[in-house]
């Protein structure tokens, strides 16, 4: 009963922890989005969402996962893959692309500090991820590819059509 | 993506986003703590521990890896490193291990975050595992 109430004390500590975190993230963020300096940053990952075939709109949680990791940056991946912006399909990608690798900073630098090597770390990581996505992008959501391919169609058509604007402004 | 004004406007949408979230990590966070606090104060974690130790040949890395790779797929890889500092193992230990952990780590938490993200929670759990056995084994060869 101690356990279960110390357990309960603890994950409310991290739960304050968290918050102090999660709300300065999605305040930056919502600046961020609504003034389009998100689209000039998530700019620069989109060679690697064009590499998992997952639409331009996912690399936001692709970006902020990689950053701020899985916890921490769950929140807005959380509160994207629920905005129905992104198709579940894409989400899936990003989502096991992040479970492989995320939080680049963090992660990294806490075994560099015991001694490890850190390019290794990030090279390996990158890796698994990237062999693992392009894998079930390919093979396992196959069924969907029909359905991932029409729908990454009308999505195009979509964009062109409500933030053509935005577009030609980058 | 909404094109208003930016201001206080914009405060408030992004403190009423965060606050939303953080209700929904909350109904994750509390019940996963209690867990980890039940499972770290048992002796579960060093029976499973001690089964797995002949396993460490495969990663080239000496029995008392195994708790170390336990605490941190488990709880985090910060109780993983405090377990490394007190071994006393080689850099090269330390650095396959650190490739395997950074790979997977906080697995019960990290994966009941991720179910929220719509992802079944058992393939979450063995990709990431998976991957981590994978890379350590590659690792362990290659330097």
């Amino acid at each position: 009963m101690a356990l279960i109430l110390k357990g309960l004390t603890g994950g409310l500590m991290l739960i304050g922890h968290i918050s102090l975190v999660i709300l300065p993230i999605f305040i930056v963020l919502q600046f961020a989005s609504e003034s389009h300096l998100l689209d000039q940053a998530s700019k620069w990952l989109r060679p690697l969402a064009r590499f998992l075939r997952i639409s331009e709109r996912s690399t936001v949680p692709l970006l902020v996962g990689l950053v701020f990791g899985l916890f921490y940056g769950s929140g807005v991946i959380i509160h994207e893959a629920k905005s129905g912006e992104i198709t579940k399909a894409d989400m899936h990608i990003t989502v096991l692309f992040l479970l492989l690798c995320h939080s680049m900073f963090e992660d990294t630098l806490v075994f560099v500090a015991v001694g490890a090597n850190g390019f290794l770390i990030l090279g390996i990581r990158f890796a698994m991820a990237l062999i693992a996505t392009w894998v079930v992008s390919r093979f396992v959501i196959k069924t969907r590819q029909d359905e991932y391919m029409s729908q990454s169609l009308t999505e195009n058509g979509a964009n062109s059509t409500i933030s053509g604007g935005g577009s030609v402004e980058l | 993506m909404q094109r208003e004004n930016i201001g206080w406007g914009t405060l408030g949408r992004g403190l009423r986003n965060g606050l939303e979230t953080i209700w929904e990590l909350s109904k994750v966070v509390l019940p996963v703590y209690v867990v980890l606090t039940v499972l770290e104060a048992s002796l579960v974690l060093g029976w499973i521990g001690e089964r797995c130790e002949p396993l460490m040949g495969l990663f080239s890395l000496s029995g008392s890896c195994a708790m170390v790779l336990l605490l941190g797929y488990v709880l985090d890889y910060y109780a993983a490193i405090g377990a490394i500092a007190s071994l006393g193992l080689s850099i090269r230990e330390i650095t396959i291990l650190a490739v395997m952990l950074s790979i997977g780590h906080s697995l019960i938490l990290e994966t009941a975050v991720a179910k929220k993200m719509g992802i079944s929670a058992t393939r979450a759990c063995l990709i990431r595992l998976g991957a981590s056995l994978f890379a350590g084994f590659l690792v362990s060869r290659l330097i």
